[in-house]
């Protein structure tokens, strides 16, 4: 097989987007080094543009009927495309709400943008990634990074703690994935891709194996989603790492988490699918309950969204494990709105602390009278997470509790129906601190709150975020259907995904034959 | 030799490793032990490789392939470490309390 | 159904939420301009409903009309489906009709009033919505939308207590909703087999025929649901501190509204889609709708608060509407209609009045308030009309709706003789006990010294308007029940034919058990569960 052959066989064009990014953060930093810090002005625009061409580029492999590449390492489906477009939104409204606030902290903008813009490589990468070895490198591409950005406020103890915890706990829960992997490498005599380990497991007969694997992976999954009980690092890190960071790991990384649980159970665990559902029921659960309940007891804004993105995570588990076409992509376009709901929130989150250096909630207090924006944005953006109509965030719970309801998980259904009450309960006492308030009760930062503004360098891209993500917020609920349909598209047109609803009968759909043997030429 | 004195053997530092990594106060001493679990890994996957893969020795790149990215993750640790360190004056797990655990 | 026509449901619905959207654009910081804008908003819709029922509304047919179907979200089998029929047309209109008057009667609102006017053309949306809605998830929709304008209603205008009012309010009322929910989803999927369309239409659902089991299940969800707006006796409780606490335009929303939501849904959900766990479950709501008449009133007597005693008089009010519910014959069922539109009115009058006495007095304590008569006499006039509506009051609407109940209680052969004059005689004692604390309030508030120094004058010509916008219905009414009851009285027959369809053949199984020979409460007997395996 000469060299021409095999290169045309690799079908390297399905990674474009992730090569644009690539191309961008090496621009970033040679910019960066070239110019120093003149070069503030220019490279978050050069990434926000990079994301822009990449996000073009997804949209441009919508209806690409190959998504082989690399000799089936690198799977470019539907499913793949959807997680990497939420990835690079993250990646983009992030960069949008962080510039004004690296800047003020005195570190370097480019390399925060470079390093942010590897860890989305890391996650689109791992959206696709068909193959053990693809998949444990993208995957330490994406935490490495985000250990980096978690400690990137160097001089801050909190920012260094956090980040050693996370590099702690990480590195540990990914040395169980690793092993995990390292006996399916063994278990299915020697294969590295998932299909093909899915084809060999089912001829062998390696149970016990198996179920030890499925406990490893699933260390490994649960912790990048921070499910409950592996959800230890997340309130300790959102709380010290700087509050961008915190944006992109609540949304970003785990969607990335989210893309790799749904290919890596479904793919290579057929044979253990009522298992890894029972165990996922049981994480939702937790998640749900744990995360909603100590939500309530949060005094720092920081934490309670890190402990509301474990409660939603579990939402979000809801769809995986009702397991049909509505729930996939259910599950999907809650993760869609979740990022407008989440990053927007942040984007008030931040604005609030650059202008009053803090993000504890009872600081809030009054903040109507002073700036109705951020009050406004704030407000609908926890109620949306709430669930409260006519926001995203209750469309998207419908979805998925009827996914739920109609794939007769009743248990979860109603303790997702009742956690989220709870949930509305936290939120709506942020909403009071701000709204409710009288004058005379005014803290102490609002009462000296400075001058809405919005000359700062960095602040408009802000601004423009918050509106944004404020705007799809309240619309992409009720305007739901278009996105809704994209994602059952989606869901429809991903060869294992259809394989999955063929199997489990609910959807008979025809088989496609690239699904079950991967091209293998070699 | 049988793949099952491997497999035992790696499972058996995997445990040190674990172990190391749950008691060890000494933030470096926390690195090393996840070092050792992940070496394990690396037998794991060499002795599968050798065993039940000879023809393409996956495994064996798989292995090259965490000794490199393991690499980068104690890189990344130890500048943490480092960065800790000077803010800090101690490397004690027990004394980062500044975020409730 | 005619499709090509005008959507006036849709335009009636969507027009306060739209106006309401610019509202933060608005410069104005006083909220000057915002009043005129949203009083201006809320009498254009109002107009709006007025033509298009007039023109388009057949009150000969029982049927829902001017249907308008559109499809949402087609996955889930959701469509933006309204309609109205003899149940919701009259409180659409109530609604429109009170919410225009919280508008005006927030006119001097200096607090906020962006916001509060925004909140109100929000909720005026929702709740036209929520009688309107033919779609179940959207239902749920809408009947959660004004869980947050409310929360703020209260907790942002109320009084003292009203952090702790707003946040036991939007926490009953969304677990009960949950239940809601729940039942929408069960229903849809019973009975459907995979890869059949789901549908959540309402028509549709009524129309399946659901094991004895699973009706009464959701019988039973939604009548928690339900039962929580409509504070049937225990889960009542968040009622007076919610209804006590908010501003005077606030409570007139709640009283008026929002409680009607929860007898509406009763009729719509638990008496027309699941009348055979109706059957059953009647006997329990005459039951709960005696308990919550006497509790109501006898609670009303222990309070010295005056919104207090007010809210505890709608409890024992809304008692009166479970009671037409239970009757299985029409004139119950006109009846429970009729009382929820007159206790709409009364309820918002009398609301509106402690809020213009509070006004000028900044006390609810009724020891404190006393002699308010000699300063405001028209105030005391319209308050005494208005407590005379509530206390039924011959020639007034309140007596009528509750004569109505009565009749179509006691008449009713269905239920056993020992049982009706137990529940009647039960429902009596409560309405003997209603003149004796309404009185008394008046006597309080309105007779002996005046202790207070007043701030103010009496009624200005526009709170005696809105007053007269509430009352003059009232008499309307009572002198001429049909104005009102032309409106539903086509629905409120079928609706009973409906049930009684269901009756013969209920009553022969249960012959010897529950009706016609049994004096006391009847339970579910253990035939009852032997026919639902």
């Amino acid at each position: 097989m000469d060299v021409a052959n095999l290169a045309s066989q690799l079908n390297a064009g399905l990674i474009l987007p992730e090569g644009i990014v690539i191309i961008t953060l090496l621009l970033v930093l040679v910019v960066d080094l070239i110019q120093g810090r003149k070069a503030n002005r220019v490279t978050p625009y050069i990434g926000i543009g990079g994301l822009l061409a990449s996000l073009g580029a997804i949209a441009f492999q919508w209806d690409n009927p190959v998504s082989n590449a690399f000799l089936g390492s690198f799977s470019s489906d539907p499913l793949s495309l959807v997680f990497r477009a939420i990835i690079v939104l993250s990646a983009m409204v992030t960069i949008m709400i962080s510039i004004r606030y690296v800047e003020q902290s005195g570190t370097s903008l480019g390399e925060f943008i470079t390093i942010l813009l590897t860890a989305s490589v890391g996650g689109m990468v791992l959206s696709g990634a068909n193959e053990l070895v693809t998949i444990f490198v993208a995957l330490e591409t994406l935490s490495i990074s985000s250990y980096l950005l978690t400690g990137y406020m160097k001089r801050d103890p909190r920012s260094n703690e956090a980040a050693l915890k996370y590099l702690l706990i990480g590195a540990s829960s990914s040395a169980l994935f690793l092993y995990g992997v390292s006996l399916l490498y063994g278990l299915s005599g020697g294969q590295t891709e998932l299909v093909a380990i899915a084809t060999n497991l089912a001829a062998s007969d390696q149970s016990l194996g198996l179920v030890i694997a499925l406990v490893f992976v699933i260390a490994g999954v649960a912790f990048k989603i921070s499910a409950v009980p592996f959800h230890q690092w997340t309130p300790d890190v959102y709380e010290g790492s700087p509050t961008p960071v915190v944006a992109f790991l609540s949304v970003g990384s785990k969607a990335a988490g989210f893309a790799l649980a749904t290919r890596m159970l479904i793919t290579v665990f057929p044979l253990l699918t009522d298992e890894w559902h029972f165990v996922f029921t049981a994480l939702a659960i937790l998640s749900m309950v744990l995360g909603n309940i100590v939500a309530l007891a949060q005094t720092s804004m920081k934490r309670l969204l890190a402990y509301s993105s474990i409660g939603q995570a579990g939402f979000v588990m809801i769809g995986l494990i009702a397991a049909t076409e509505v729930g996939y992509a259910s599950m999907l376009f809650y993760l869609f709105i979740y990022l407008f709901m989440n990053l927007g929130g942040f984007a008030c989150i931040i604005l609030f602390s650059l202008r009053t250096g803090t993000d504890q909630i009872s600081e809030y207090a009054g903040l109507y009278q002073k700036d109705p924006l951020i009050t406004l944005g704030l407000s609908l953006c926890l109620l949306s997470l709430g669930g409260i109509p006519p926001l995203a965030g209750f469309f998207g719970k419908l979805y998925l509790f009827w996914a739920g309801w109609q794939a007769g998980l009743y248990t979860l259904v109603l303790v997702g129906l009742f956690t989220s009450v709870i949930s509305i309960y936290y939120y709506i006492r942020v909403v009071k601190m701000m709204v409710v308030k009288e004058p005379q009760e005014m803290s102490e930062v609002v009462k000296n709150y400075p001058k809405v503004t919005w000359d700062l360098p960095g602040l408009k891209s802000l601004q423009v975020a918050l509106v944004l993500t404020v705007v799809a917020t309240t619309l992409i609920g009720i305007l739901s259907n278009p996105v809704f349909t994209l994602a059952t598209d989606s869901v429809n047109n991903t060869p294992f995904l259809k394989l999955d609803l063929a199997r489990t009968g609910t959807q008979p759909v025809a088989v496609l034959p690239e699904a079950i043997a991967p091209a293998n030429p070699l | 030799m049988q793949l099952q004195y491997f497999l035992l053997l790696a499972a058996a530092l995997f445990c040190i490793g674990v172990y190391g990594l749950v008691t060890s106060r000494n933030a470096v001493r926390v690195l090393m032990s996840i070092e050792l679990m992940l070496n394990a890994v690396n037998l794991n996957l060499m002795a599968f490789s050798n065993y039940l893969d000879p023809a393409m020795i996956k495994g064996q790149i798989f292995a090259v392939f965490v000794i490199t990215v393991a690499a980068a993750e104690a890189a990344v640790g130890l500048a943490i470490l480092l960065a800790i360190y000077r803010n800090r004056d101690t490397v004690d797990m027990e004394q980062f309390n500044l975020l409730k655990w | 159904m005619e499709s090509a026509q005008f959507p006036w449901l849709t335009a009636i619905l969507l027009l306060p939420l739209v106006a309401a959207l610019p509202i933060p654009l608005i410069p104005d910081k006083e909220g000057k301009t915002i009043r005129w804008y949203a009083l201006g908003v809320g009498l254009i819709d109002f107009a709006l409903m007025i033509y298009a029922f007039g023109s388009q509304y057949l009150l000969q047919s029982a049927d829902v009309q001017m249907s308008e179907t559109y499809n949402w979200l087609p996955q889930i089998g959701v469509s933006w489906s309204l309609a109205v029929d003899g149940l919701s047309m009259p409180l659409v209109l109530l609604t429109g009709l009170v919410t225009t008057l919280a508008m005006l009667a927030a006119w001097n609102t200096t607090e906020k009033p962006k916001l509060l006017f925004g909140l109100m053309l929000l909720m005026y949306s929702a709740q036209t919505a929520v009688f309107m809605a033919q779609d179940l998830l959207m239902f749920f929709l809408v009947w959660e939308l004004e869980l947050v304008p409310v929360y703020l209603l209260i907790s942002i205008w109320g009084g003292p207590k009203r952090l702790y009012a707003s946040t036991k309010f939007i926490l009953y009322t969304a677990i009960a909703s949950i239940f809601i929910l729940v039942a929408a989803l069960s229903m849809a999927f019973y009975g459907v087999e995979p890869g059949q369309a789901v549908t959540f239409d309402m028509q549709a659902l009524g129309m399946k025929d659901y094991p004895m089991g699973l009706e009464m299940l959701l019988y039973a969800g939604f009548l928690v649901a339900f039962g929580t707006k409509l504070s049937v006796f225990p889960l009542h409780t968040w009622l007076p501190d919610a209804h006590g606490e908010a501003s005077a335009p606030g409570s007139m929303l709640l009283a008026g509204i929002l409680l009607k939501m929860g007898g509406y849904g009763l009729l719509r959900f638990n008496v027309e889609m699941l009348p055979e766990a109706h059957i059953k479950f009647a006997p329990i709501l005459a039951i709960l709708g005696v308990v919550n008449i006497v509790y109501g009133a006898l609670s009303a007597f222990a309070q010295d608060n005056l919104k207090r005693r007010i809210a505890y008089s709608s409890i024992s009010h809304m008692g009166f509407v479970l009671l037409g519910i239970a009757a299985y014959n029409s004139l119950g069922l006109s009846g429970a209609m009729l009382q929820m539109v007159s206790h709409g009115l009364i309820a918002a009058a009398l609301f509106f009045l402690s809020g213009v006495a509070y006004e000028r007095t900044h006390t609810l304590k009724m020891e404190k308030m006393s002699g308010l008569a000699k300063q405001m006499p028209i105030a005391f006039a319209l308050f005494t009309a208005a407590s005379m509506a509530s206390l039924a009051l011959p020639g007034m609407s309140g007596f009528v709706s509750e004569l109505a109940i009565f009749l179509g209680f006691a008449t009713d052969t269905a239920y056993s003789y020992g049982f009706r004059v137990v529940v009647v005689f039960l429902a009596a004692v409560g309405l003997v006990l209603t003149p004796m604390y309404m009185l008394s309030m008046l006597r309080r508030v309105f007779y002996g010294d005046l202790k207070l120094k007043l701030d103010g004058f009496d009624a200005s010509p526009r709170e005696i308007f809105i007053a007269l916008c509430l009352l003059v219905p009232v008499i309307g009414i009572g002198v001429y029940p049909k104005l009102a009851t032309n409106l539903h009285d086509v629905k409120t027959e079928a609706l009973a034919t409906r049930v009684q369809a269901e009756l013969p053949a209920f009553a022969q199984k249960q012959q010897g058990t529950l009706f016609s020979q049994q004096l006391t409460a009847p339970t579910l007997a253990e035939a009852d569960f032997a026919r639902i395996d």
